[in-house]
């Protein structure tokens, strides 16, 4: 038959050859789906399985504005596995350093350690070495470098914005900052939002001031441990700002006011 | 020719004295050429040339054999249908003109000495008996083309290939050795090792940028209007140039010159028709394809958001025997367009309208400068576009704009030279104009403006010598110029070919490629909607591929091809997109590292016959090394097997059948899990989520992947029409192919679930002409 296809059609030559052709597609067509349904090809392949050595979890983040220290210690957990509430490590032995004094962190319960005395002084531009000791002998170290608290220069605390407008955010640099984390929270309704920056300002969208409330604005100077983890992406590789375990160890400080939009 | 003596009965004085007879043989031969081209140049000689077409359709036919009888005088219609004979003696001849599924014409012409005799001919297609001599116009093309890797397919053969829906251009290349598909969602074309970024894909010329539908689901070509799509996995020839694996070059058909035709096909999918004729001094050709789903559901309580459509042009107008201008044009786009109400309230509203596709225009100008020198200039218009507009209310409205794409003008210039017996010479020009926008702005106000207009200039030469009886050689260098960071890159061609039986030839190529494009593409994305493509900055080097081919081809009785082929490709340079970049730091935008594939593929195909298809293995090892990290790429798979078959079952019947079967390909187990904290600064306390620990990357294979589609379809004469109803079921025995796995961490324990590609799927259709 002749279409726009070009269709070629040969006469048959050899009834033989046809029946042969004709009996490998039957083959084909009708035996093989069969033969594999039969060899349980429909059905949902097992389930894989995986082994996994659980890692030690650690987040300790150093705070200025109020001599705030915030160190937990816990593990990671096969997939398969029950993920417990209380999945603290709790025999672990926590100092940390500054250039002058090495401060133990107590156990809390639940993996939460505290430097109880307060004897660890923050101070901007100090740095610290966090020491992490399991019972089984394993170590998790990590530095950081306290940064500043930056000042936010506009707009004015408690001044009156525009609501549905954008909103521009200028603060000085503060001392031995990395990059800047600015955190945006509408207080009725109860949402936040943030954005990162290298520079000291920002702009926030409209659609954030869409409705005339009370908004509160935290400018956060941060140092490149804290920032990088922060802008990673969990979901897909855990940044490993800790040597011997996953987590970080990080300083902030920050700066905040308070906006009304109307 | 005498058999050969068994080698194992041979001494070595009898192999010298075998070496020393072929030796003087050749020798004998080469003086004789020489001094019957010597007693030929003494005479006057002449020119013939021409064109052929199809008789009932006006088509240009490629690789029909034209030659003269009772001499050595010949040659072969290059891919518009144009052959040349030079340095034909002056005389009186019968010139042949034969092609496997056309009458066979011959005709009495007088050549006159330096003249130029033309001969313009049309065939007529027939069921005729195939004569030993006769060859399909694909045995022509591998026999006289020295190439490598090299697939054609026609029109037919993909139509009647089961599909999903309907019959699909990717789908079908997907189903050959050496193209791997990732998974039934996506019609992208992993070839030997490369990623999709790294194929060139052109239409009439054309270079098209995102050829997908539905995030590439399916491919924007409408294989009713394609002639044909000549596929070059690998060591294709200087004239192509800017990417790295493959090239994928698709002719559109020319339009019926003869007759107003057309065409029209509904499926589950789409609704489509094709409309072709003549125009004075010329033909057209117009297809349009549109979804209906939206139609259908449209004022229901189940509105579909979706739909896409193209359209494609062509014409042909005939200036004169020697100039010939072609317009053509693609246009086709996604539309997603939905809103909704949301919020514990209904306190907010969402209208999404986002359009993204491609618009493709070029005029071509054929001209024949010289009976021995063929020109094509092409000026062309690639436009790939992806618009978004987000508007979300709540008291007042917050508009986002999106709006990015690129434009690519070129202005190509190709000339084939015939004067020199025995080469076919080819050299030319092209240059490239871009144009990569990335816009994103709110309420009117740009926020974020990315503008780069890099240039390419390229120019090529290539030789395809005759050396020997046996023996060709092809010969070719491109050299090109990125003006961004003004990089000179200069790539090399060969390949080789040597007819050691009449019908078993071995083939070797070797070729540097560049690349100066890439999109923003991770390997850990499942799935990819959209390409984003990105011009290579002054900060990264030029992405560059050697490949190493080396191949048997050898024609078995009852119109049976097997080739195999070898090949090794090394990678340099190779970009990955940094998911976890940092905006601030232009650095760390990709990482940069290396590759290479490996692999062996066999491919046994038949063409022609009542039993068509081809049955396919490959081999195949591909690895990277980026970023300090080596690992498998998600397109890896060791073994894949793929059948299609095609019977012709009489009385208007066809059958097809399609069984796929692939190894398992890599993903990146996640065995653990961890919490990932976070300081809530606005409540002053520890907040955490559940994450998935992932192990090393792709270190884990998913389980094999196989599956059999199969269709059917009856060509029918209703109300004088020809119709051609069709049935085509996707995944026969329901197989559970693996999408990929996720953890749901909401339950404790986690759960672990599957995600399966497609499922049994029937889907019918109605073709038919007028």
């Amino acid at each position: 038959m002749n279409s726009k296809y070009g269709h070629i059609i040969l006469p048959v030559r050899n009834a033989h050859t046809l029946s042969v052709q004709f009996l490998i597609l039957i083959v084909l067509l009708l035996v093989l789906p069969l033969l594999l349904s039969t060899l349980n090809c429909s059905k949902e392949s097992p389930l894989p399985t995986y082994t996994y050595d659980p890692e030690v979890n650690v987040f300790a983040l150093l705070i200025l504005n109020n001599q705030q220290k915030i160190v937990r210690v816990e593990r990671s957990y096969k997939a398969t596995d029950y993920f417990p509430e209380q999945r603290g490590i709790t025999d672990a032995t926590v100092f940390i350093h500054d250039d002058t004094t090495a401060v133990q962190f107590l156990h809390q319960g639940n993996g939460i350690y505290q430097d109880v005395d307060g004897r660890l002084l923050l101070a901007a531009g100090k740095s610290y070495r966090l020491d992490v000791t399991l019972a089984n002998g394993k170590k998790i170290t990590a530095q950081c470098r306290q940064p500043g608290r930056p000042a936010i220069l506009s707009p004015v605390n408690n001044s009156v914005v525009d609501a549905f407008k954008f909103l521009s955010i200028e603060w000085g640099k503060a001392d031995f900052a990395y990059r800047y984390l600015v955190y945006l929270n509408d207080t009725s309704r109860d949402f936040t939002v943030s954005d990162r920056t290298d520079s000291t300002a920002l702009t926030f969208y409209p659609f954030l001031f869409a409705e005339p409330d009370v908004y509160v604005i935290k400018v956060v100077a941060a140092e490149p441990n804290y920032y990088d983890y922060i802008r990673g992406r969990p979901e897909d590789e855990p940044l490993s700002l800790v040597s011997g375990g996953l987590g970080v160890f990080g300083a902030v400080a920050y700066d905040e006011i308070v906006v009304v939009a109307k | 020719m005498r058999d050969r003596p068994a080698l194992e009965n041979l001494t070595i004085s009898t192999l010298r004295n075998l070496l020393l007879i072929i030796l003087l043989r050749k020798f004998r031969c080469i003086l004789l050429s020489i001094s019957v081209a010597g007693s030929l140049w003494a005479q006057e000689t002449g020119v013939i040339n021409g064109f052929v077409r199809d008789a009932d359709n006006g088509e240009s036919l490629p690789f029909v054999n034209v030659f003269l009888k009772d001499t050595q005088l010949g040659a072969v219609t290059n891919e518009r249908g144009y052959y040349v004979i030079p340095k034909v003696p002056a005389d009186t001849f019968t010139i042949v003109f034969s092609m496997l599924g056309y009458e066979r014409v011959e005709k009495s012409l007088t050549v006159e000495g330096k003249k130029t005799r033309t001969e313009n001919v049309s065939l007529k297609q027939s069921a005729i008996e195939m004569a030993a001599v006769v060859k399909t116009a694909e045995r022509e093309r591998l026999e006289r083309e020295v190439k490598t890797s090299t697939l054609t397919l026609q029109s037919r053969q993909i139509v009647t290939m089961p599909g999903l829906a309907e019959p699909d251009l990717f789908r079908s290349l997907q189903m050959l050795p050496g193209v791997v598909s990732r998974n039934d969602f996506s019609s992208q074309l992993y070839v030997r090792g490369g990623s999709p970024d790294q194929n060139l894909v052109l239409l009439d010329g054309v270079t098209v940028y995102n050829p997908f539908h539905l995030g590439g689901v399916f491919s924007t070509f409408n294989v009713d209007a394609i002639k044909e799509v000549e596929f070059m996995s690998g060591g294709f020839p200087a004239e192509y140039g800017d990417r790295l694996s493959s090239v994928l070059n698709i002719s559109n058909r020319e339009g019926n010159s003869k007759k107003l035709d057309g065409s029209g096909n509904i499926s589950l999918l789409s609704a489509k028709t094709l409309l072709e004729g003549p125009i004075p001094h010329g033909s057209y050709l117009v297809t349009a394809r549109r979804t209906y789903f939206d139609q259908l559901f449209k004022g229901t309580d189940y509105e579909f958001p979706y739909y896409f459509y193209d359209f494609q042009g062509k014409m042909n107008l005939d200036l004169s025997q020697r100039h010939r201008l072609t317009l053509s044009g693609f246009y086709g786009d996604d539309v997603l367009d939905f809103s909704f109400t949301g919020g514990e309230d209904d306190d907010f509203d969402v209208k999404m309208d986002w359009v993204w596709g491609n618009r493709t225009t070029s005029l071509n100008w054929r001209w024949i400068i010289h009976p021995q020198l063929f020109s094509e200039v092409l000026l062309t218009r690639s436009r790939f576009r992806n618009d978004l507009n987000l508007d979300l209310t709540s008291g007042s409205t917050a508009s986002l704009d999106i709006h990015n794409g690129i434009t690519d003008w070129s202005a190509k210039g190709d000339f084939s030279y015939f004067g020199i017996r025995g080469h076919a010479i080819k050299f030319g020009a092209v240059h490239n104009w871009l144009d990569f926008r990335y816009q994103i702005g709110i309420n009117n106000i740009n926020l974020f403006n990315y503008l780069s207009e890099p240039k390419i200039t390229s120019v090529y030469g290539q030789d395809q010598w005759q050396v020997l009886k046996q023996l060709s050689l092809k010969t070719g260098a491109r050299l090109d110029y990125y003006d961004l960071g003004q990089r000179w890159r200069f790539s090399p061609r060969v390949a080789i070919k040597y007819q050691l039986y009449p019908n078993l030839a071995l083939k070797g190529s070797w070729g540097i490629y560049h690349q100066y494009l890439t999109t923003a593409v991770s390997d850990e994305q499942n799935f990819n909607f959209i390409d984003l493509w990105f011009p290579l900055t002054e900060k990264y080097q030029p992405q560059s591929a050697t490949h190493y081919v080396a191949g048997v081809e050898w024609w078995l009785p009852y119109e049976l091809i097997l080739t195999t082929e070898l090949y090794y490709k090394e990678m340099t340079n190779l970009l990955d997109l940094n998911e976890q970049g940092d905006f601030a730091n232009e650095r760390d935008d990709f990482f940069i590292g290396d590759g290479y594939a490996r692999g062996a593929e066999v491919l046994l195909k038949r063409s022609v016959g009542r039993l068509t298809g081809w049955l396919g293995y490959s081999y195949s090892l591909t690895k990277r090394d980026i970023h300090h990290v080596n690992y498998f790429p998600k397109q890896d798979r060791r073994h894949s097997l793929n059948l299609v078959a095609n019977f012709d079952l009489g009385k208007g019947w066809t059958l097809g059948a399609l069984f796929a079967y692939g190894s398992g390909t890599p993903y990146t187990p996640v065995p653990g899990k961890y919490a990932h904290y976070e300081w809530n600064f606005h409540n002053n306390e520890l907040s955490n989520e559940i994450y998935d620990r992932k192990g090393s990357k792709n270190s884990a294979r998913y389980p094999s992947y196989h599956r059999m589609d199969v269709s059917l379809q009856k060509h029918w004469q209703v109300f004088g029409l020809r119709s051609k109803p069709y049935l085509q079921i996707v995944n026969v025995y329901n197989r559970k192919n693996v999408f990929f796995y996720f953890w749901n961490h909401d339950s404790n324990p986690s759960e672990l679930a599957v995600v399966n590609m497609f499922p049994f799927l029937p889907t019918m259709g109605l073709e038919f002409e007028f």
